[in-house]
């Protein structure tokens, strides 16, 4: 190239005209003269050393991570950092698992948001009502065997009966199997306890050790110790799907657990004697003003809002 | 678009993504991060992903939307950082070698406005065309045009002045 072909290239770079193929005959021009480092060549040098940038090979690892877990898992919903952290603390061990049992075709995934329920029949015609912040999977047909599904989240089953082809729902790793029956599985992710409480049938529960629970029972699964407990079923375990809520005779202690589980806020009593006061009614479709309406009233406690918990305060009931 | 698609034509875009972010950034880490959150992203829209006529473009755009947002909060401290790191690692009293060379104008394209940064970083770098731009950063095709002649020519000023260099 002469010398004023040149120059005029180089007043076209400035002027920010030249095309890209013009930009890379530049680049070679300069590229004959190693050592220049003149204010003209030497942003190449640097524009060709960013060219060469990648992130981290851990970043890289990681995002493949991440992907693996996608894939096998299939996650869509946003603000799920938390979670895939937790995917990936397990680490790939699990995730190989997953790929290995579930990758095959034909997994459904079905998730619901917070605030929102879904019902979903399955295959089999067992029908699964989802609550709030839930994912289920389940392979499309199932296997001959059984049927498996998975579940992170709330969920209430109305299972088909088959006795040659049992049903598991797994949680983790504790599995509920089944035959015929209709049951609610409670199992977030940022609870300690797996709770299992059981309508109709019996239901075999459990991890490495496995309870019988039956129509009126519930189970629960403490994650941390893991150890099982069979309890009377909690009769508001699926108030998230019947908008009822039924107290009878029911001590303050269980009936602010259901009310924390169903309408998401803390509680707390000023004195602990309160907790053994006992309520009996039933609320359908009510607010939390209703219900705490109804009873203080009834109970003579008060309530306050402080800082988004609800504070009870009142006289113990002894005597009452 | 299905999983498999997506690994193919997304995931080998972290690299331009990756760097992108870093030149708006200024920070590995934080370039990571970004580029991580744009794949959640990315991955939980797959399903228009096959709609988008540019994937590169496209995700570039969204790169720069988001390290913009984080921007916000954390722009204050950046100059006086760089102006230190400027008078520590650059000796200007003698020849420079190309690696020097490379570094001071690390530190030359970060004191460049960001749209300029922006603008020649998407050119110089990852080679795209004006109208490649005009799509991600939302200017008209003039406006990238003259952005692009600033930038080169503070950053040719500002390197001689560092270097004594024509």
């Amino acid at each position: 190239m002469d010398k004023e072909k040149l120059d005029d290239l180089i007043a076209k770079y400035y002027r920010g005209e030249t095309s890209l193929e013009e930009e890379e005959i530049l680049l070679a021009h300069y590229n004959r003269v190693p050592s220049d480092l003149s204010a003209d060549r030497a942003p190449f040098l640097y524009f060709d050393a960013k060219r060469k940038e990648e992130p981290s090979a851990a970043f890289a690892d990681r995002i493949e991570d991440l992907m693996g877990n996608m894939l096998a898992t299939k996650i869509t919903r946003l603000g799920l950092m938390l979670r895939i952290a937790a995917v990936l603390i397990v680490g790939l061990g699990l995730s190989w698992y997953f790929l290995s049992t579930k990758g095959a075709s034909g997994i459904q995934i079905l998730t619901t948001k917070a605030g929102e329920q879904t019902r979903i029949v399955l295959p089999d015609s067992t029908v699964v009502w989802l609550n709030e912040t839930t994912e289920l999977q389940y392979p499309d047909p199932f296997q001959e065997q059984q049927r498996d599904i998975w579940l992170k989240g709330e969920a209430y089953f109305e299972v088909h009966s088959n006795t040659a082809q049992p049903f598991i729902v797994h949680t983790g790793e504790v599995s509920t199997t089944v035959v015929g029956t209709a049951f609610n599985l409670r199992s977030y992710e940022n609870e300690q306890t797996l709770a299992l409480d059981v309508t109709h049938g019996s239901v075999r529960f459990g991890a490495e050790k496995n309870v019988v629970v039956v129509q009126g029972q519930g189970a629960r699964f403490d994650l941390k110790h893991r150890e099982i407990e069979t309890t009377p079923s909690n009769p508001n375990a699926r108030a998230w799907k019947t908008r009822q809520l039924a107290f009878d005779g029911t001590a303050m202690r269980d009936i602010l657990l259901d009310l924390e589980r169903y309408f998401h806020v803390p509680f707390e009593v000023e004195d602990p004697a309160l907790l053994r006061c006992t309520f009996t009614g039933t609320f359908q479709n009510a607010t939390l003003e209703e219900v705490l309406g109804a009873i203080g009233y009834s109970l003579h406690v008060h309530y306050t809002l402080q800082g988004g918990k609800y504070i009870l305060s009142g006289q113990n009931c002894e005597g009452k | 678009m299905h999983s498999e698609e997506f690994k193919n034509n997304v995931l080998p875009l972290k690299g331009a993504l990756y760097r992108f972010a870093k030149s708006l950034l200024n920070n590995p880490e934080e370039a990571e991060d970004c580029v991580q959150e744009i794949f959640l992203k990315l991955w939980t829209r797959r399903a228009s992903l096959s709609t988008i006529a540019n994937l590169k473009a496209y995700t570039l755009q969204m790169t720069r939307n988001l390290c913009l947002d984080k921007l916000k909060s954390t722009k204050h401290m950046m100059l006086d950082v760089e102006q230190i790191a400027i008078a520590s690692d650059v000796n200007l009293h003698r020849q420079l070698e190309a690696r020097e060379a490379v570094a001071l104008l690390e530190h030359l394209v970060k004191r460049l406005p960001e749209l300029q940064r922006t603008v020649l970083h998407l050119r110089s770098v990852e080679g795209l065309e004006i109208n490649e731009i005009t799509e991600i950063t939302g200017m008209r095709v003039e406006h990238v045009r003259v952005t692009l002649s600033r930038a080169r020519i503070t950053l040719r000023q500002a390197y001689e002045k560092y270097t004594g260099h024509g």
